[in-house]
Order: structure tokens, then C-alpha cells, then sequence
């Protein structure tokens, strides 16, 4: 019996520090979800990597039961490890803060479309590369 | 659409729903990976199997600007025109979720013989059908403490004190939460006076003791702090130990909780996974405490990619091989 998943939320979450304050609580609970539940399972999956941003991919079913997937961290994140550089920028169309490489900005594309249902790299390269472009980090073709 | 005055300070978010029209089916996933990366907190979407009526919906910081983000959303995916807006909703942050969500509970069966009701469940006289009317009822105030009964590692924790409480046997509790499990080994018989509960954090305490009250069970039954049950736990000689926590904090316990069991006494560890399993054994082996058996149950996570999802989620069932599986240890203290 294969239950039907009534709605998908994706949170980004502080790895084992997530609370039921929002955006969890009102999330989850507008679906019924128990949410101290996914918080304790969520915590205790995350330990190991206090400190980052390990976002939830949580699929609720109609009997308000849930599973969820962890995924990589932000794109943003996984720019800021490429490049190097510790704050984006406030003004990114005024201030440059780094460059990448179009084959970095790729690779962190394939990492992020390999979690996904969706296979389509190029506008996953568009959506990388505009991260990239709102963090103030130049793009070198 | 007004955005709010610019440069007044602002707290708090917003869902914000996209008219579905304007949400290509085949992006909606990546849209909803694009809103976080653009500063959402949360993204909800339903029905992008074109089975049920479709919506794409995020949570936005207040400061952020929605036309902004709708912008970014058509320039990304070069969509015709920019999605509007179906509907926009402040998110009321001094709703209490955890209450809300806790109102709807009805009771669970625990193990054989426990029935976790709620106090709310009492008032309304929802007692469940008579085949409830034989277990033993235990109601638990949950708030924030872990402990409603729900969780497999409560379940597996219970129906291992089903097996091993006898009548007058003293039993520690470490990571007690809201009290659930020593308050079930007191309902099956332990004693009072020499068992007890042990937790770091305060608040919980005080709510198990509450929940103590709440079910006839008083006064001799404690629940401490560390540093507060720190002078009992080095006289103590446990007959069984239950400790639902973490892998890692289970193994930095493992000299405290095997010295505080009797020669020959038992303990059940929980809140840790399959894969987590070997160093947990291994460390309270080298404290004189065998490992004797494991019960699992399955996982809500599945790590990885689309394919494991779908394998995981059909075979919840099969978790021989699933080290994400949350499991209980079944110990004995053998050394003397």
C-alpha cells in the first residue's frame, strides 16, 4: 500500500539545531505534522555536522505521517567553499567580492541537480550562476 | 502591491502563493530550490504529479521584496511574464505550534501494554475501544520534553521494560524527558523510592514530575539533573538502566551508566542507528557491558539521491540493511 504524499515542504535548516520556531512550526503545522517528532529526527541526523545549513526535503502523507531527505547545503554556501570568500556582498551590482570558474559553477550545478527529480543541468547552471551574481562573485567564462 | 515602507525595520515572514498558471510544471522544483537560494526559509508545493490542484507557495522574510523576487523567478526560468501573486499571508509567530499540532494527538498504543493518552484526550473521554480498556493508561503532558510515546525509539524503550521490570525493581532513566519511561517501569511494578530520572534540562523535569502527579505516581520518585542526582548515582546499583538519547552522548556515558548497574543487571539503549551501532557496543563492552541483543525500526530519512528515495520509501519494512534505522541495544553488566 503506497500512501499518497498530500504536500513537499523544503526547509533550510541549521544542522542539529533546528527548534519549532518558524519556519519548522508553521510549515509543519499547518499539515498536522507532529513537529517536535521531525525536529528530534532531524537533530539527531544533523549532529555530526553542527554548523552548517543541511536543508529538509519533507514529504507529508494524507495520514499526516512524514519522511523526509537531507540534501547539500545552499548553492550559496557551496559558493562561498569555492570561492573562498567568508560574506557576499550587499551590493552586488556595485561591489565584487570573488570569481569563479564556469566549470566550478558547473560542477556545483551536477551536485545540486543529482538530489533532484528534475535532470535539466542548464537552467540549474542559470540558477547557480545567479546566486552567484546576488553574492557579488563574477562569473569567468 | 504595496511592499511595506522601506525603511522601516521589519521582523517576522510571510506565504507568499504563486498563481499555479504561471509555474511551469516541469520548473516547479527548481523554483522552489531558486526561492531558497533568493532568501526563502521555507517552500511548500503540492501536486506537481498533476494529480491534485497545484500551488507553489514560499515563506519570505518581510524585508525581502516580493516583486524582487518574482523577477528573479521569470528571469531565471525565462518565463513569459513574472508569476503573480495568488495570495500573501503574514505568518502569526506567536501561535504556539507545538501546541497546536500536540491538540490533535489521539492516544497511542505503546508495546503490549501501555496506552499513552494526553490530558486533553482524558478530559474528552476519548479512551479508545475497549480492547484499550486493558492497558495500562499512562498520561503525559508533552510540551516540549521528548516523550510522547510516538517515536520508535519510545516504542522499542517500553516494550524492552515489558520484558525486563519486575515488582520492586529499581530503575534509572537517563535522558528521562517527560518521564514516560520510568513512569511506565513504576506502573509495572518498579519501585519508586529507588528508581529515578535524569535529565539536563530543567524545564523537562519539572514536567515529568508533573506528569508523575498526574498519574497517581508521587513524591518518592525523582527527577534530577546531573549534577543534582550526582551524589545517588555514585552509591547507585540500578537494576535496569533505560537511556534514550544520542549515539554520542550515549557512548560518553557508557563508565557512568555501566557502573551504576548491579552485576548482572540490564540496560537498553536507544536513540541511536544501525549504523551508529558497532561504536556504541564497542564502547560499553570495554565498561563490562555485553551487548546481547538489537531490535530496529525504520527510518524517516533517506540520505542520497532520488532513486534511494523511491527504493526507501517502498521498502520501509526492509531494515536489515537500512544503517539509518534507529535500533535498541539490549545489555547485560557482566563484570562484577
Amino acid at each position: 500500500m503506497i500512501k499518497k504524499i498530500i504536500t513537499t515542504v523544503k526547509l533550510a535548516l541549521p544542522a542539529g539545531k533546528a527548534t519549532p520556531a518558524p519556519p519548522v512550526g508553521p510549515a509543519l503545522g499547518q499539515h498536522g505534522v507532529n513537529i517536535m517528532m521531525f525536529v528530534k529526527e532531524y537533530n539527531a541526523r544533523t549532529e555530526e555536522q553542527k554548523g552548517s545549513i543541511i536543508p529538509a526535503e519533507i514529504q507529508i502523507y494524507e495520514d499526516k505521517s512524514f519522511t523526509f531527505i537531507l540534501k547539500t547545503p545552499p548553492a550559496s554556501i557551496l559558493l562561498k567553499q569555492a570561492t573562498g570568500i567568508e560574506k557576499a556582498t550587499k551590493a552586488p551590482r556595485r561591489e565584487q567580492v570573488g570569481s569563479i570558474s564556469y566549470k566550478e559553477i558547473q560542477n556545483i550545478a551536477k551536485i545540486k541537480i543529482n538530489e533532484l527529480n528534475t535532470k535539466d543541468l542548464s537552467k540549474a547552471i542559470k540558477i547557480i550562476e545567479g546566486t552567484a551574481k546576488n553574492m557579488g562573485i563574477s562569473v569567468e567564462t | 502591491m504595496a511592499d511595506g515602507a522601506p525603511s522601516a525595520p521589519q521582523t517576522g515572514f510571510r506565504w507568499v502563493t504563486f498563481v499555479s498558471e504561471d509555474v511551469p510544471d516541469a520548473d516547479a522544483e527548481l523554483a522552489s530550490e531558486w526561492l531558497l537560494e533568493l532568501g526563502a526559509v521555507a517552500v511548500e508545493w503540492t501536486g506537481v504529479d498533476g494529480q491534485q490542484p497545484r500551488h507553489l507557495r514560499a515563506m519570505l522574510p518581510v524585508q525581502l521584496s516580493v516583486d524582487g523576487v518574482r523577477m528573479q523567478l521569470a528571469t531565471a526560468f525565462e518565463w513569459p511574464r513574472w508569476p503573480r501573486v495568488q495570495a500573501m499571508a503574514t505568518v502569526d509567530e506567536h501561535v504556539d505550534w507545538v501546541r497546536q499540532v500536540q491538540d490533535a494527538f489521539q492516544p497511542v498504543r505503546v508495546g503490549r501494554r501501555l496506552l499513552v493518552r494526553y490530558p486533553w484526550n482524558v478530559l474528552s473521554g476519548a479512551g479508545g475501544d475497549a480492547a484499550d480498556a486493558s492497558r495500562i493508561a499512562l498520561t503525559i503532558n508533552p510540551s516540549c520534553a521528548f516523550g510522547t510515546g510516538e517515536h520508535a525509539t519510545t516504542q522499542m524503550a517500553a516494550e524492552w521494560l515489558e520484558r525486563h521490570v519486575f515488582p520492586g525493581a529499581r530503575v534509572l532513566d537517563c535522558g528521562s524527558g517527560s518521564g514516560i519511561l520510568v513512569l511506565f517501569a513504576c506502573l509495572l511494578g518498579a519501585s519508586t523510592a529507588d528508581s529515578l530520572g535524569v535529565d539536563t534540562d530543567v524545564g523537562a523535569n519539572v514536567e515529568a514530575r508533573a506528569n508523575a502527579a498526574r498519574n497517581g505516581v508521587t513524591g518518592a520518585l525523582q527527577f534530577l539533573t546531573p549534577d543534582e542526582a550526582a551524589p545517588r548515582l555514585r552509591q547507585a546499583a540500578f537494576d535496569l538502566v533505560v537511556s534514550n538519547i544520542s549515539a554520542e552522548a550515549l557512548r560518553e556515558l557508557a563508565p557512568l551508566l555501566s557502573r551504576c548497574l548491579r552485576p548482572g543487571g540490564r540496560i537498553a539503549l536507544t536513540g541511536l542507528t544501525a549504523g551508529q551501532a558497532p561504536d556504541v557496543t564497542a564502547a560499553y563492552a570495554a565498561c563490562g557491558v555485553a551487548v546481547e541483543e538489537a531490535t530496529a525500526r525504520p527510518s524517516r530519512v533517506f540520505v542520497g539521491s532520488t532513486e534511494s528515495r523511491v527504493e526507501g520509501a517502498r521498502a520501509v519494512a526492509a531494515v536489515a540493511n537500512d544503517q539509518h534505522a534507529w535500533v535498541c541495544l539490549s545489555g547485560k553488566r557482566v563484570q562484577p
